[in-house]
């Protein structure tokens, strides 16, 4: 037997291992006691969660962040034995925690923990994978017929993007419950925790102590100090804890501005297959990194965090960082 | 699909309308990332937009900050099921080989039954949690970082235990074919 058909073989046969173990939890009636997990668990299990198989991923916030029932579930994610992979998966997670094979999560804390894995995998997949236009097929709008927006030509990207950054950032102060925010925690300097997943980064603030100059309302007094001539404002979005500034020109290039209180919610990007590198701007510390045609810059600058997406480049996304002020 | 969409009440047409028009493009986004084709990608799209019509009355009761997150979720697994459903990838250690078609080739023809059932045998002898780092790499595809999290180990440990288990259903593969 060769390498190949080894390796054949013995999906085959794992393939055919897994079904039985599924099939044989399908059917279990082994009771467990359920135990209630501390906050560092439950935001370990987020990121246990998130390396999970993507279909599981989805299984977990089906049933315990949607709610949905198991005929549903197999519709959505096209799978059978819905109560079989449930164990098989929360047995893993137990696992992962070192917890008793004697023991399972309680419900509740698995809600809390999906409720922290869920912004961040949609972070991750929103960054991604970009909103696209495409000119759908005929056979595509006859089939949706009465879907009106399905038979007009694309509209520009922008309107879209505006609207899934409201979106993005709806989810994530919806979500971000579980992390709550503790203001007396807040410092005028923090660093920052980098966790880096298969396709992308968190950076979270830590050790944020308070300090009276940090404030939603004074951070809506900044912006950049220069931004290149060819650019105008295209958008300008103020939620706390966060503002958001959209810069385009003529030739679709684009940058993003972001500010963002310092909280434990972490902020995302996409850092799959690339390096991230420590930067200074104006003896502030940050990260910067590349992808795609993309150039990324985060860093913290009087007790926030900022970051700068763009396509023009380092030099100017350097430049622009090195502008941001307040305008008081 | 278009009975669907004639049963369904103009309030509920209204909403995938909106729904459509804000998110396709983000929709077609993901597909397109995981499928990297315009023909599969544009058939997740619509797949997805058919789950969505299935399950309206379940997405208009979630609160408005759940209802994307619960089509997204619907959107990439749509998608990955497709690119499943497509592509066949087989994993080794060493390389990973992904075909373009679910037919078997000449060397899948002869797999044997019997070979088979021996390391099927022995995968089921093995201790509990070298069983799961197999089912997780070889039937769901998690990479060896994946598992490393999961296992709450590196992954090179995982990579090396892995590689191990591996090495020793082989070494009993051979063994068995010597007898034969």
């Amino acid at each position: 037997m060769n390498d190949t058909v080894f390796y054949q073989t013995l999906e085959q046969a794992c393939k055919m291992s897994f079904e039985e173990t599924i099939r044989l939890n399908e059917t279990s009636v082994v009771s467990k006691d359920s135990i209630l997990l501390n906050s560092t668990q439950k935001n370990m299990l987020a990121q246990k969660i998130l390396a999970l198989p993507e279909e599981y991923i989805g299984l977990l916030f089906l049933k315990y962040i949607f709610h949905s029932d198991d005929a549903t579930i197999e519709n959505i994610l096209d799978i059978t034995n819905i109560k079989g992979h449930m164990v098989f998966v929360e047995e893993i997670l137990c696992g992962s925690l070192q917890l008793a094979d004697t023991v399972s999560i309680h419900q509740g804390s698995m809600e809390k923990a999906c409720k922290v894995a869920l912004p961040r995998y949609i972070g991750s997949v929103i960054n991604t994978a970009p909103p696209i236009s495409h000119m759908y097929s005929h056979r595509f709008r006859k089939a949706l017929k009465l879907i009106k927006s399905a038979q007009r030509k694309p509209r520009l990207f922008v309107t879209i993007a505006k609207r899934v950054a409201v979106f993005f950032m709806v989810i994530i102060i919806a979500f971000a419950t579980t992390l709550a925010v503790n203001a007396k925690l807040r410092e005028e300097f923090f660093r920052w925790l980098v966790n880096t997943f298969p396709q992308f980064s968190e950076f979270i603030a830590v050790d944020v102590v308070n300090t009276p100059n940090i404030s939603f309302d004074i951070l809506k007094t900044y912006s950049p100090g220069y931004i290149p001539e060819d650019f105008t404002e295209y958008d300008v979005l103020a939620i706390d804890p966060a503002i958001i500034y959209v810069y385009r020109n003529a030739q679709g290039q684009f940058i993003t501005f972001q500010g963002k209180l310092p909280d434990e919610t972490a902020m995302m990007f996409d850092t799959e297959d690339t390096e991230i590198e420590a930067i200074s701007i104006l003896g502030n510390s940050g990260y910067c990194w590349d992808r795609d045609g993309l150039y990324y810059l985060v860093w913290q600058q009087d007790g926030f965090e900022f970051s700068i997406v763009t396509d023009l480049g380092k030099d100017s996304a350097v430049q622009i960082a090195q502008s941001i002020r307040s305008g008081n | 699909m278009l009975i669907f969409l004639f049963v369904i009440s103009q309030d509920e047409c209204e909403f995938v309308e909106v729904l459509f028009a804000e998110y396709n493009k983000q929709f077609y986004g993901i597909a397109f990332q995981i499928l990297q084709n315009k023909e599969s990608a544009e058939e997740a799209v619509q797949e997805t937009f058919l789950k969505i019509i299935n399950h309206m009355q379940k997405i208009k009761k979630l609160p408005g900050a759940e209802q994307v997150p619960y089509c997204i979720v619907i959107a990439r697994n749509t998608s990955l099921n497709i690119l499943r459903a497509k592509k066949r990838i087989i994993y080794t250690d060493n390389l990973t080989f992904v075909t373009d078609d679910k037919s078997p080739g000449p060397e899948q023809e002869i797999l044997e039954m019997e070979d088979i059932e021996l390391l099927l045998k022995m995968v089921d002898t093995l201790p509990v949690n070298d069983k799961r780092l197999l089912q997780l790499r070889y039937v769901k595809r998690l990479s060896y970082k994946q598992i490393g999290t999961l296992f709450d180990i590196s992954e090179a440990t995982a990579k090396k235990r892995g590689q191990r288990i591996v090495e020793k259903l082989k070494r009993k593969c051979l063994e068995g074919e010597t007898r034969k």
